[in-house]
């Protein structure tokens, strides 16, 4: 059940009516039909991994309590302790197993030593990683006095499994979302108007951005060996901007969703591509998992590091960036992505400019050239490394860039119709993005105060681009796999 | 309203390019515009031939008819069973055949049936029964070029439009088969049947299963064939080898790619899913010789 299928449709216009017109009275029969609708949600993509989400709810929340009720601080790091471990175990074994089996063998065949292991059939439940992160940030905070743990099961429950961030975030913090759970929430035109529009943008850049640059992403990746360099320089953009409008698109429907609810969700994106160097990229881009990184990892880490000065704060960013990109998935691909994001910020911390926030081009039609060009090229940099996130593997990725930067990289690249029409929807896209850059999301500003007659025009208007010039075929969002 | 009106708009003032997903072509690759208005004034038949382009280009009429067979081809391009059973709900009543020869491939059954409601839409009478079809292929492209096809036939904008019964490649000939004129094999064209992401479409096993049933009620004879490919070898796929079971429960079901009958590429082929006329001239004589005599 995807948020872009009739059975989606079905299912929220049902639960919609039901939370706001039947169990509107009672908050706690609300929170209840929240729990019950978002085990419903996940049950549809496959039951069987349901009792797995209990588990952990009922393990967490437990746990949670138990960290407070202590003032023993070895027993709450041990309490800690088992979080992390039921928590990380259970990553460790569902995503990351077989990685860790074939990398043992083939480190030892390296050494010339032949070994038999074989890999385990591992269905990876979804949304592993996101509830994960989840449930972490909870004992975390609770064991550093951040906040405190919530009697109210249901509530917990709900903030684990909240069907409409459920699968791929973002990532909340209990801090933040647990609050929301305990007040009576009203439903407020204008807020439910903006997550309508927040889903139609969404769908947007789902629909005809994302799955139409896949096409043009799949033929480059798939027949780079054949293709000159220009065409895989368009694959590599191609895939980046695809990447971004296929989350981005998601996110901005968990949270329009989440507003049709009542709720406030964090904001996964500040339009990254017009950031203006590396660090700037990542205050911008899948927000929620950076900022849960800064705050449980890189802090973390700079504190140990602090006696190393500069270069301790180099090593931080290094491992926190491995580490995101480990989390994105079990392949070296990953790794290695995540090492060459940690090495872009090196330039910026020996000049001392981490922490110092790009402002984003505000109140002006048209960026400078020296604007424009520190956009350009962290674009640039940014779609060349990511060329290893599309990677099956590291050889194939080497064969991307080998193929990429050859001499046919400045041949004339031959563009089919259908993806010349893509590229320019692609460029219509960019453009309104830049005009509502200083918003919630590109289009959260337009229409507000139009009468209503044309804000349903302009809704139309949108729908029929989209039914216009949507990917007909059904292509998974990308984050769904991590 | 306001969706429907900017699909018209986009139809009439755009080149066809810049509509993605609008795909209203009159008159289409496999001649069905002239098909489907024969269709409709050609009386009772022996046999009715469904399926395809394998069976618009499998099957030549006139070769029924020297054997006494008044034959119809009612074959469309990709025609999956979604669109099958509703081509059937159109005309079985007037055709009334005796016989029903359906072509299958793993194809079809694993199609999204796009392509064939397309051209259904363009060619065809649109009415309610076409609406339902439409919606049942769920998809955006079908449903747009309905809305636009709706409008230019109330219109009457496609009135005056006559299909050419020849083309540099192909000549329509009465009774539905198309025949290709070149006879040279087009090495080329090629796709490997293990090589594509095969899936079951549930909704096209259904039709096709509805389909039967209809047959089977009417008390029509009913002969699934799978007509000869120039690389058999390529449908070695567990998938098409579960389709065959299936099809061998469901009703009489005949193979032509198995030996000793011997087609050759060159000889009998234009390119791997379509015989040239020297291959259907065989191939036909032995189906009338097998099955129907």
């Amino acid at each position: 059940m995807i948020f872009n299928s009739i059975e989606f449709t079905v299912f929220f216009s049902v639960f919609f009516f039901l939370y706001w017109f039947i169990f509107q009275r009672s908050l706690r029969l609300q929170n209840v039909l929240l729990l019950v609708g978002s085990y419903f949600f996940y049950a549809w993509w496959d039951w069987r991994f349901l009792a797995l989400i209990i588990a952990g709810s009922l393990i967490n929340y437990w746990l949670g309590i138990a960290i407070h009720s202590t003032n023993d601080a070895v027993k709450r790091k041990r309490l800690l302790w088992l979080g992390v471990l039921y928590g990380l175990g259970g990553l460790l074994f569902f995503k990351y197993c077989n990685f860790f089996i074939e990398s043992f063998v083939a480190a030892f065949t390296l050494l010339g030593v032949k070994m038999n292991a074989s890999t385990l059939d591992i269905i990876v439940p979804l949304g592993i990683s996101f509830y994960t992160f989840r449930t972490l940030s909870y004992l975390i905070d609770i064991r550093n006095g951040k906040s405190e743990p919530t009697k109210d099961w249901i509530a917990f429950f709900t903030y684990v499994s909240f069907f409409p961030t459920f699968i791929s975030g973002p990532i909340d913090r209990a801090r933040t979302f647990i609050p929301q759970m305990m007040q009576q929430r009203i439903f407020r035109y204008e807020e439910a108007r903006l997550g309508m529009q927040q889903i139609l943008w969404g769908l947007f850049k789902k629909l005809v951005i994302a799955d139409n640059l896949s096409t043009i992403t799949a033929y480059a990746f798939n027949g780079y060996e054949e293709l000159p360099g220009s065409m895989l320089l368009i694959g590599a953009f191609s895939f980046a901007i695809e990447v971004y409008a296929d989350f981005s698109g998601y996110s901005d429907m968990a949270i329009g969703f989440s507003r049709l609810l009542g709720f406030s969700v964090t904001k996964n994106f500040d339009f990254p591509y017009f950031a203006q160097n590396i660090a700037d990229f990542w205050r911008k881009w899948h927000i929620s998992l950076t900022s849960w990184l800064t705050e449980y990892v890189f802090t973390p880490l700079t504190i140990a590091f602090r006696d190393w000065g500069q270069w301790g704060i180099i090593a931080a960013i290094i491992i926190n960036m491995m580490v995101c990109g480990f989390w994105h998935g079990a392949n070296w691909t990953f790794i290695v992505f995540g090492l060459l994001q940690g090495l872009y910020f090196i330039p910026i911390i020996l000049r001392g400019k981490l922490n110092k926030k790009k402002k984003m081009v505000k109140g002006q039609l048209l960026p400078t050239w020296k604007e424009l060009l520190a956009m350009l090229s962290t674009f640039t940099l940014i779609a060349i490394t990511d060329v290893l996130f599309r990677c099956d593997n590291i050889t194939q990725a080497i064969g991307y860039y080998k193929h990429l930067f050859s001499p046919t990289l400045l041949s004339n690249p031959i563009l089919s119709h259908s993806f010349i029409l893509t590229l320019v929807l692609t460029l219509l896209f960019f453009v309104a993005e830049w005009i509502g850059r200083e918003h919630d999301f590109a289009l959260a500003n337009v229409g507000f105060r139009w009468p209503r007659v044309l804000r349903w025009g302009y809704y139309s208007v949108l729908l029929f681009l989209i039914g216009m010039y949507m990917n007909t075929s059904e292509t998974p969002f990308i984050y769904f796999k991590f | 309203m306001v969706y429907v009106v900017l699909v018209v708009l986009w139809g009439e003032a755009l080149p066809a390019v810049a509509g993605k997903n609008l795909n209203y072509k009159l008159g289409s690759y496999g001649m069905m515009h002239t098909r489907v208005r024969e269709a409709s004034q050609v009386g009772d038949v022996d046999v009715l031939i469904l399926g395809a382009s394998d069976a618009y280009r499998g099957f030549d009429t006139r070769i029924f008819e020297q054997t006494g067979y008044k034959t119809f081809n009612l074959g469309s391009s990709s025609q999956s069973p979604l669109q099958t059973r509703w081509l059937l709900h159109r005309y079985l009543d007037a055709l009334k055949p005796e016989i029903v020869i359906y072509t299958v491939t793993p194809f079809v059954m694993c199609s999204d049936g796009v392509e064939s409601s397309l051209d259904l839409i363009a060619n065809e009478h649109i009415d309610l029964g076409t609406l339902n079809m439409t919606l049942r292929v769920k998809n955006v492209k079908p449903l747009n070029t309905f809305i636009y096809g709706s409008y230019r036939q109330t219109f009457g904008l496609d009135d005056a439009f006559t299909e050419p019964k020849e083309t540099d490649e192909d000549l329509y000939i009465p009774g539905g088969y198309v025949q290709k004129k070149i006879a040279d094999y087009n090495e080329n064209f090629k796709a490997v049947l293990g090589g594509e992401d095969l899936k079951y479409n549930e909704r096209q096993v259904d039709a096709f299963f509805e389909i039967i049933r209809t047959l089977n009620d009417k008390g029509i004879k009913i002969y699934l064939v799978k007509t000869p490919v120039a690389h058999y070898d390529a449908y070695n796929h567990p998938l098409w080898l579960a389709i065959e079971k299936q099809l061998k429960e469901t009703a009489p079901y005949f193979n032509f790619n198995l030996p000793p009958l011997g087609f050759a590429d060159s000889l009998h082929f234009s390119d791997q899913y379509h015989l040239n006329q020297a291959g259907v001239v065989k191939f036909n004589q032995l189906l009338i010789d097998s099955l129907l005599k």
